[in-house]
This record gives C-alpha cells, sequence and structure tokens, in this order.
C-alpha cells in the first residue's frame, strides 16, 4: 500500500518492507528537510534508533536528521507524533 | 407634545438606541454612573434575542464586544472613567484590528476613583490619546435627551462605516437626566453595516486597501477564515515589520477619518451671526451656556455659542475662522481645561481665551459664565 | 498512519517561529489531530489566543483565528461564542498569560463553565519576554528574574480550574503526544469549560538557566517529575514535593464525587442563556 501514499515531492523518502509485530507490512517515510531544525527529538525516541543527527552548516543550530535504515522501522509513530515541526510522515 | 411621549432616562435612551441600531450583545462590568445602561441592556436584548453578558472585569467586557463583532454582531459596552482607563488596550487593539464596536463612557471626576457620583468632563483627552499609538478617533457629545438617541445611532453607523471603535461620552447628569420626549419614527432612521467583501475567500484579503482606506470586512464563520491581531500586520493580517508597510498602514488607518471629516464633524451655532464673543462647549455645560447666551442677549451682549455634538475630531476650519473673528473665546469645561488647551492652539494669539474650568462635581452655572461674558466686554 | 496536519495549517506560514525541539509545535499537532476526531468543519471553528510564545499558534491554524491582547484570550472567546453560541471555540494560552495576567479570566470562564476549550502550555516561563519566572515556575529554580532560586509558590492549574468549576480537567506533557490527543478531543467533546494542560519544555529559556539547556534534557526532567494521578494516590505528600500529576481530574472517585456534590458545574452557560431568551420571548 505504500506505493500508493503520495508524500509530497519536496520530502525526502525511503521506502522498505519491514515487520510490524508478526505481520509483513510496508513503510514509506517521508522527510522535509528545509523544515527540520534538528532538535532531535526524533532521534531520542525512537526505539529502533534509525535516526541520526548529522551536521548541516546551512542549519541554525548546525544539524538536521537523517534515516539510517528505514526496514527496522515498526511504525510506532513516536518520531511523527513528536516531531514539533510537521517534518515527518510514516505510512 | 405627541401622545406618544414617553419618560425616558439617558441611560435608557442609550440602550433603546443601541438595540434600535442593530445591536444585539452588550458586555459590561457595573461602574457608576454608567450601570443603568447596563441594567436596561440586560432587559431589552433578551427580548429581541440579543445577548448580555456581565464580565468579570472591565477589560474582559472590552474584549467581548470585540469577539462579538469580529463574529458580525454589533456591539456595546458602558463604562465610566475609571472603567474606560482600564479598557483602553482593548481599545487600542480594536483600532488595530479594525473591529467596530461602541464604547459608552458616562463621564465621572478623576483622576483615580475620584468622584464617582458627580458630574465632570474628565475624558475628553482620555478618548482622543488613551491608549497607546497613534490613531483616529470619533467621539460624541450628547447634550440633550433626544440627542442621545440620535448620536447613539450614530455611532453605530460611524463604528460599522470606518471600522473604528467609536467613543460615546455623556456626562453623568446627561445620562441621568429624566424627561417625556418623542422618539423618531422607526423607519425614518438610518442604519448602516459594515461593508462586506464583495469577492470569493480565496481573494479576500481582511485589509485590502484596493477597495479603499476602509476594506470590507468578513465575519467569522462565514467561510473566510482569515488572521487577526493586534501586531501590525499586512494586508493578509499576518504580523509584519516591513518599515513600508506599518508605515502605511498606520497613515491609512489616520486618513480613514481624517479624509472624512466632512461627514463627521457636528456642530450647532446658536445667535452666532453677529456674535464678537463666541463660547465653545459640549455637553452638558453647553446648556448651561446657552442660557448665558440669553440672558446676555437680553442686555444687548452680542455672544454667541458654538456646541460640539461630536467633539472628536473638531471642525478646525470653522473654529480656525472664528478664532480669528472673536473678540474674545469663553471656554466653559467640568475639567481643567482639556478643550481649551485645543482651542489655545487654533487661537495662536489671535484673541483672548476665557476659561471656566470645574471639577467640583457641581455643574457650571450660567451665572459663572455670565460673569465671564461681562469679563470679555 | 501519517496525518495530514497540511489539511489544518497555513502551510505558507510553516516552519513556525518556535525554537528547534519547543513543545508548543507538539501540542499544536495533537490539537490538530483532535479536529478531526471530532470532525468539525474549519469554517466552524475559532482558534484564540492571548500574547506570548504559544500565543503564536493560531496564526499556523487554517481557521477563524484571532490573536489577542496579554491574557485576554479568554473574554475575546466569550464575546465570539455569546455571540455565536453553536460554533466551537478553542483558546490557546501559555501559563503566565492564562494565570497570571489572565488569571481572572481563567477562573471566570471556569465558573461560567462556557462551552470552549482551553489548551494551555505550561512551560514554567515567560519565553517570548526573555526568560522570566512565572506562577509555575517551581520553587528553586532559577530563570532570569530569580537567579538565586525562585521562592515566588506556584499555582497547580488544574487544581484551580477545577476548584472554579470547570466541567473537564486534564493534564498530560509532551512527551506523550497521543494521550495530549485524547484529552483535547475529550475536552471538544464535552459540553462545557475544559482545560487541558499540557507540560511543556522551554530548554531555552527555562532549561538554560537549570543546566537542561537542549530539548531531550528538558523534556528528560519532565518526564522525571510526572506521576499519574492513579499512583499519585497511593503515594505520600512529602513524596509528591516537586511532582507533576498528570491525568484526567475528572474522575468518579468517592473523594471527587464529595466535592462535586459540593461544588459542581451547574450548567453551560450558553445553553442557560438560550433558555432566558426563550422564557423572556414567550411573555
Amino acid at each position: 500500500m505504500s506505493d500508493k501514499i503520495n508524500i509530497p515531492e519536496h520530502y525526502e523518502r525511503w521506502d522498505a518492507d519491514v515487520k510490524v509485530g508478526k505481520n509483513d507490512d510496508k513503510v514509506a517515510i517521508g522527510y522535509w528537510r528545509d523544515g527540520c531544525k534538528g532538535c532531535g527529538i526524533c532521534v531520542d525516541l525512537c526505539p529502533k534508533k534509525i535516526w541520526e543527527l548529522i551536521e548541516a552548516k546551512d542549519k541554525w543550530n548546525g544539524q538536521v536528521v537523517r534515516m539510517t535504515d528505514a526496514s527496522k522501522c515498526i511504525k510506532c509513530m513516536l518520531c511523527e507524533i513528536h516531531c514539533p515541526d510537521f517534518c515527518l510522515k510514516i505510512y | 407634545m405627541k401622545k406618544s411621549a414617553r419618560f425616558y432616562s439617558g441611560a435608557e435612551l442609550v440602550a433603546k438606541a443601541a438595540i434600535d441600531a442593530g445591536c444585539r450583545f452588550y458586555g459590561g462590568y457595573p461602574i457608576t454612573p454608567s450601570s443603568e445602561i447596563a441594567e436596561f441592556m440586560s432587559v431589552m436584548l433578551p427580548k429581541v434575542g440579543g445577548t448580555y453578558v456581565q464580565m468579570e472585569d472591565e477589560i474582559a467586557a472590552m474584549g467581548t464586544i470585540i469577539g462579538a463583532s469580529l463574529a458580525g454582531v454589533k456591539s456595546l459596552t458602558a463604562t465610566s472613567g475609571p472603567g474606560f482607563s482600564l479598557k483602553q488596550e482593548n481599545i487600542g487593539y480594536a483600532y488595530m484590528a479594525e473591529v467596530p464596536c461602541v464604547i459608552c463612557n458616562v463621564m465621572r471626576g478623576g483622576p483615580s476613583t475620584g468622584l464617582p457620583t458627580a458630574l465632570a468632563q474628565a475624558d475628553i483627552m482620555q478618548a482622543k490619546w488613551g491608549t497607546h499609538g497613534d490613531h483616529p478617533v470619533i467621539a460624541l457629545t450628547p447634550a440633550y435627551l433626544e440627542e442621545i438617541y440620535e448620536l447613539t445611532i450614530k455611532a453605530f453607523n460611524f463604528s460599522e462605516i470606518y471600522r473604528i471603535p467609536v467613543m460615546l461620552m455623556l456626562d453623568e447628569v446627561i445620562a441621568h437626566l429624566s424627561a417625556a420626549i418623542n422618539l423618531p419614527e422607526k423607519e425614518s432612521l438610518v442604519i448602516k453595516d459594515r461593508r462586506k467583501p464583495s469577492v470569493p475567500p480565496e481573494k479576500y484579503f481582511p485589509y485590502d486597501t484596493a477597495y479603499g482606506d476602509v476594506p470590507p470586512m468578513a465575519n467569522f464563520f462565514e467561510g473566510y477564515r482569515y488572521h487577526v491581531t493586534g501586531l501590525s500586520h499586512d494586508k493578509t493580517g499576518f504580523p509584519t515589520t516591513d518599515p513600508e508597510l506599518v508605515q502605511a498602514d498606520q497613515e491609512r488607518h489616520l486618513r480613514k477619518v481624517n479624509w472624512k471629516k466632512n461627514e463627521i464633524v457636528d456642530y450647532e451655532y446658536y445667535l452666532m451671526k453677529d456674535a464678537e464673543i463666541v463660547i465653545f462647549a459640549y455637553g452638558s455645560t453647553a446648556r448651561a451656556a446657552r442660557v448665558a447666551v440669553d440672558n446676555a442677549r437680553k442686555s444687548g451682549i452680542k455672544v454667541g455659542m458654538m456646541r460640539f455634538r461630536v467633539i472628536w475630531p473638531l471642525p478646525e476650519a470653522e473654529i480656525l475662522k472664528l478664532c480669528g473673528r472673536a473678540k474674545a473665546i469663553i471656554v466653559p469645561e467640568m475639567n481643567m481645561g482639556q478643550l481649551s488647551d485645543v482651542i489655545e492652539r487654533y487661537a495662536a494669539d489671535r484673541t483672548k481665551i476665557i476659561r471656566i474650568n470645574h471639577v467640583g462635581g457641581v455643574p457650571i452655572h450660567p451665572t459663572d459664565i455670565h460673569n465671564k461674558i461681562r469679563e470679555a466686554l | 498512519m501519517a496525518f495530514e496536519y497540511e489539511k489544518y495549517l497555513r502551510m505558507d506560514k510553516i516552519p513556525h517561529l518556535w525554537c528547534p525541539g519547543c513543545g508548543i509545535g507538539i501540542v499544536l499537532k495533537a490539537m490538530l489531530r483532535s479536529v478531526e476526531n471530532v470532525g468539525w468543519d474549519k469554517n466552524d471553528i475559532s482558534f484564540v489566543s492571548g500574547i506570548g510564545c504559544t500565543s503564536r499558534a493560531p496564526g499556523y491554524i487554517d481557521c477563524n483565528t484571532l490573536h489577542t491582547t496579554h491574557g485576554r484570550a479568554l473574554s475575546f472567546a466569550t464575546g465570539v461564542k455569546l455571540a455565536k453560541p453553536d460554533k466551537n471555540l478553542v483558546v490557546f494560552s501559555g501559563d503566565g498569560d492564562a494565570t497570571a495576567i489572565g488569571g481572572n479570566h481563567f477562573i471566570h470562564a471556569c465558573r461560567r463553565n462556557i462551552d470552549m476549550t482551553l489548551v494551555v502550555v505550561n512551560n514554567n516561563v515567560y519565553g517570548m519576554t526573555g526568560g522570566q519566572h512565572s506562577p509555575t515556575t517551581p520553587i528553586g529554580y532559577k530563570t532570569n528574574t530569580t537567579i538565586y532560586g525562585n521562592i515566588d509558590p506556584t499555582f497547580d492549574i488544574c487544581l484551580l480550574a477545577k476548584a472554579a468549576g470547570a466541567s473537564y480537567v486534564a493534564r498530560a506533557t509532551v512527551n506523550k503526544g497521543r494521550v495530549l490527543e485524547k484529552y483535547i478531543t475529550k475536552g471538544f467533546q464535552n459540553k462545557g469549560f475544559s482545560v487541558i494542560v499540557a507540560t511543556a519544555n522551554c530548554h531555552t529559556q527555562f532549561g538554560r538557566k537549570n543546566k537542561m539547556s537542549d530539548p531531550i534534557s528538558s523534556r528528560k526532567w519532565i518526564e522525571s517529575r510526572e506521576i499519574p494521578l492513579e499512583k499519585a494516590r497511593t503515594m505520600k505528600a512529602a513524596e509528591l514535593k516537586d511532582k507533576v500529576i498528570t491525568g484526567e481530574f475528572t474522575t468518579d472517585e468517592a473523594e471527587t464525587t464529595f466535592w462535586e456534590n459540593y461544588n459542581s458545574p451547574v450548567h453551560e452557560y450558553t445553553e442557560a442563556y438560550a433558555k432566558i431568551i426563550e422564557k423572556v420571548q414567550e411573555k
């Protein structure tokens, strides 16, 4: 179903096959870099630690986040719900 | 007097006129000597499906009438000196966000708690400069009961036409006066309503100057989802700090009233044709001045009166002309010279200004004015 | 499933002005999801706010939005609600805005039990003015105006709201966005005055003075102080010192029933006023 998800074009996007509970599933993760302020809340909250902070010289506080391995996502939505800047979309 | 005449108090007339002007919301806080207006509104509004609410303080009362007006309901509050001071920040908000509403101030002695039950004209300057920043002002000063009715309706019309809060300034004795009067026929009333946008929501800007200095106003919940703020804003209603936009917006605000002055100023000449001595007066003091003029005329003194039914804005050109012509000008006021100071500026030493300033709470007697007329000779 | 926040936002105003990691954005999101949960039409909602960091939120929401004067949001909202009782009013306020300068309006809106929802984002400090102490800055903590440690006692906003007559009161932290969403949704559904307090981080102003100047450590501090209501009931007073009780403050517990019998919200204000109009017009 993630193929049908229309994440806006200005979002970076990662697609992967994942396992949610006992079921096979697909995930589509969208990330809006321009809106990201690099606060690191998603990095802190992710139970699988698949977000990481990286340096970004164009940003006010010098950092943004990056997805390391979308296939580990368990779709807990913690990052999406707690991103204060409307930058993450998990489908 | 027609058979239909009945007794009205000034306070009741404010309430009646407000409802006849289409006012359907009153938010207030009790304060002497204006509380009767709240009492009348609490009785009359439910009868016409309107809402009366007594708020926890003066500030909240001012907030509610701005909120109700944004939701499309004409609204009124009444207060007196100290309450008027408390309302000033939100009055400034109404100027900035261009929200029509009417504030009736039944004036009492000040500063501070002052003379709560006594007559004064203490807030003439507070009406003009009470809130911080520059803004246009319309303030009306009725002197007779019939005039309270007429000018209250006018106050609502001005607020709707120019999208500003309008001050209705009553002397304590005017609000508490009772007499049998005839009111105009309802059909003869001219009632103005705010101009609504003619464009669909996606093309609407709340402060769009393309339609003149007074932008059309969409009410809340009518499909025009826009933002209202007290911050300096651009035509979209969102905050801006662009110096040019802020400057232009402030100038437009002032223009709304300044360029329409001729349609707003309202005054009455009494025996002015050959007058050498001119009295400038407003509100209750004008009634004493009128008696003084009559008495002086009996002894052949050429004296006349210019009475302001609208105190802000003043009819500048007329005052300037009179200042050049009159031998002397007398300004009786129930304050320490709030209008006289302004007249003095217009006169610019061309003529003598005689002040009568009573702040003891007792009305100025015609004799007090008569004595000054003799002094001026 | 990702939520389509774009549906409710003025996207041309995003990114918003709040600091990186500020909790207000999380509360705003929970509120937008709640709007979806109750299915309100955007044209029928008015978001009202006062002054402060939190109060900038309505500017980002594509509704009838009203950014008023400091502390007075509830009075403006009362005017809007009384003028149009069938519309939905949501007030967004900070702790200083709601309980200091707006404290009078706060308790009286609770007393009137007027049908609207107040979301208070409590970050324990005045953020926008540069980090001065607020009525919720805990004792002993430092701010720009309590550099020797705060001695100014605090309000518990939920207890205040409940005592004043609000008919739904709840508190959650910004660490638990789903819980916030649940409470705000319940607040929207409640016919009466609802107060939802969101305990939030201000690492920029409050954290900076108290050795937690990044969002993560500030959020951990909030977590360390949080005690769920049910657990708190089993604890001793001394153990609850410097803790923040979260949960719904309206339950069927015996003690609550006792206080509600004594001082419960009588009616919702706009409904009561509609009855007055009906009665007067019948005559």
